[in-house]
């Protein structure tokens, strides 16, 4: 959680995006910024299957055999585990085997291997809106409050407001999410009431395994409503509050004292002294002039936080037993010990963080008053 | 150094900063005074006070401080000694990574060329990368080569072996893995900062070596962002180990472990009645980050004055 801080204050640099796009035009920059992903997948995926790459072809070849049933002679056994090797390439050299799993992902096979008889990719297609959903409910809460607030307590510096706001975003640093969630387990559902840990209740979970229940969305707060079955969505939205809340509370702390510190000095600067001269209101001025201005490095603060965030929502949706995509990461370490759902965990977490910061990326550029989109020069 | 601290303007916070790091290694230190081993030739962080097959934890007495948990483990005990196991954990990981990080920024600040870029290339693409899902990749390798599946490449086995002889979770591995990117960024950055300085110049003119160049001329001069990111660090991955811990993927350290055994406890009592079980346990987890991360924001102004 520290280190988090300590890392954002390192990383926050929106003068190089800038730099970069003034150098070039916007299409040129997102097609660099897409390029970068892909060398770094290369690199990751490479790091990763390595280490399996070079591990002994015969275990690897038992791993996908599994212990030799009773019935098969020693020769037979070793046969079809030469068989295996040979089929999987297990015994190529690393940059040849690499070479089959890039050919092996276009063609839609991950080579992950196998678990309760389902392929890897649609156990992680299966979890992908429950996580998502959480995931995407807490941004939403926590980005617009943060910069509200960090925005309000930068305007109004050593005013209660501003104290009040920095009290509670050190609060928030101090508290880990997943004791956040313990004493909201204990407060809001054993003792009030009010929300209940889990998806899904059981009433409701039976009505949306009906047949003539259509997932639009997957996402069940928004299906509900759409099949005109509203209590189902009504409590899925009750089971996600404590956990959005919890997730997004800690990473709310950091983006307000962010967008705090920007404002601040957004604020000293002659435009807004020439703003106020004109006669222009102090909502006008704090929305239309300064945050406008202002918001640039929180922006850029929300898409680095989101790998530690990732990290979160794990630990929390396992506290709140949420079967998302934490679930894998059990799969893979209870035994039978599945690498290729871990494999395929990272993966996927991979790719979805550099999706994540892809979309910031255009949002950066949408923002910032520097660039007009239409001929990439800055005003 | 020591001029710096008599001219720091905030005594009070710098001292309360030490107080908070000082007392914790303190209580390190005197373990074996505050809570006394049952078998001190085989000390155990955990110490049962009762009736093992009793489930409901008992609320602090003199005897027992700060009560006890469900199967009657002390919870004062295991408070006092988990606090080895953290600050090992945290400085054992710090350590080594702020190791390899300095190491491999400091060889890409030098090598501008090909070698400079892949290190930092490799480093961004670690950034970008969860580090629950590489504690998961490391904690499933782990696994396999217990079970004598042995998926893992011949040259990590020495590794593992080590591991396994030592009893050091797989999770200290992981984190290792995932923390070594600030420092080579740093240190990168800095190496090429200082290597436009004219003193640097200066001391290649007169023929200085690289190694020599790094030792007593760069190293001295990026020492303090280093010392406050490691500073922070250490709370930080003890916090991280214990959500970890809760949730059932490490067990590196014990403070965590102490909130799984009285879980049912506390998440499913009234507004937290069996206060004894939560608190202690969360608070320590709790303080000792704030301690090591109020040690860095103090570390930060005190070594760059400005």
């Amino acid at each position: 959680m520290e280190t988090r801080i300590s890392k954002l204050q390192k990383n926050i640099n929106n003068s190089e995006i800038e730099a970069d796009i003034k150098k070039t035009s916007i299409p040129l920059f997102l097609i660099k910024r897409i390029l970068s992903g892909i060398l770094s997948l290369v690199i990751i995926t490479f790091l990763i299957n390595s280490i399996t790459f070079l591990s002994p072809p015969r275990e690897r070849a038992l791993l996908i055999f599994g212990s030799p049933p009773m019935y098969l002679s020693e020769t037979e056994v070793e046969t079809s585990l030469t068989q295996i090797i040979e089929d999987y390439g297990f015994d190529k050299p690393l940059f040849e085997q690499y070479k089959i799993w890039v050919v092996g992902v276009f063609s839609g096979n991950l080579g992950l291997g196998n678990i309760f008889g389902e392929e890897v990719i649609v156990i992680i297609k299966s979890r992908i809106p429950i996580t998502l959903e959480l995931l995407i409910y807490s941004i939403l809460f926590y980005i617009p409050i943060g910069i509200l607030f960090g925005a309000i307590s930068g305007w109004r510096e050593n005013k209660p407001i501003d104290i009040i706001s920095r009290f509670t975003s050190y609060v928030s640093f101090s508290i880990p999410p997943f004791i956040l969630s313990i004493i909201f387990i204990s407060i809001f559902y054993v003792t009030l009431g009010w929300f209940m840990p889990g998806r899904i209740g059981i009433s409701e979970g039976m009505l949306i395994r009906e047949e003539t229940f259509v997932h639009y969305t997957r996402f069940l707060s928004i299906d509900g409503f759409l099949n005109n079955k509203p209590e189902v969505s009504i409590d899925a939205i009750r089971r996600l509050v404590m956990p959005a809340v919890a997730l997004s509370f800690s990473f709310l702390g950091t983006l307000l004292l962010v967008t705090r510190k920007s404002m601040i000095a957004e604020i000293k600067k002659d435009y807004i002294t020439s703003a106020y001269a004109r006669g222009l209101t102090n909502t006008k001025v704090l929305f239309n002039h300064a945050l406008k201005n202002a918001i640039l490095p929180s922006i850029t603060a929300s898409s680095l936080m989101i790998t530690s965030m990732l990290t979160e929502l794990y630990i929390i949706e396992r506290v709140f037993n949420r079967h998302g995509l934490s679930e894998l990461m059990f799969m893979s370490m209870i035994p039978p010990v599945n690498i290729g759902v871990a494999l395929g965990f990272a993966l996927y977490n991979f790719l979805f963080v550099y999706l994540v910061m892809f979309i910031f990326d255009i949002l950066t550029i949408l923002i910032s008053p520097n660039f007009s989109l239409i001929n990439g020069e800055s005003k | 150094m020591i001029r710096s601290i008599i001219r720091y303007p905030d005594k009070g916070k710098l001292l309360l900063a030490l107080f908070l790091i000082i007392m914790f290694f303190a209580i390190a230190l005197a373990a074996p005074l505050l809570s006394e081993q049952e078998d001190p030739t085989q000390p155990s962080y955990f110490k049962i006070v009762g009736k093992p097959y009793d489930v409901n934890p008992y609320p602090p007495t003199p005897e027992v401080p700060l009560g006890t948990t469900p199967r009657q483990y002390d919870i004062f005990h295991t408070l006092v000694w988990g606090t080895r196991s953290a600050l090992s954990f945290g400085l054992t990981i710090t350590f080594i990574s702020a190791f390899f990080g300095i190491l491999l920024g400091a060889l890409s600040g030098f090598t501008q060329g090909k070698i400079g870029d892949l290190i930092i290339r490799i480093s961004d693409t670690f950034i970008s990368f969860p580090t629950i899902a590489g504690v998961v990749l490391i904690n499933s390798f782990y696994a396999s080569q217990t079970a004598n599946l042995g998926a893992t490449p011949d040259i990590m086995h020495p590794i593992i072996n080590f591991m396994i002889e030592r009893n050091i979770h797989p999770v200290t591995l992981a984190l290792i893995a995932f923390s070594w990117m600030p420092y080579v960024k740093l240190t990168h950055t800095s190496v090429i900062q200082q290597m436009e300085q004219e003193y640097i110049q200066a001391a290649k003119s007169i023929g200085a070596s690289k190694l020599r160049i790094i030792i007593t001329h760069i190293l001295p001069n990026i020492y303090s962002p280093i010392l406050v990111i490691a500073a922070k660090s250490i709370g930080g991955l003890v916090i991280l180990d214990a959500g970890l811990t809760y949730i059932g993927i490490s067990g590196a350290t014990e403070w965590g472990s102490l909130l799984v055994i009285s879980r049912d406890w506390i998440v499913g009592s009234l507004a937290i009645t069996y206060w004894w079980v939560f608190f202690p346990p969360v608070i320590t987890i709790i303080l000792f980050g704030l301690a090591w991360n109020f040690f860095g924001d103090q570390l930060t102004s005190l070594l760059n004055p400005r």
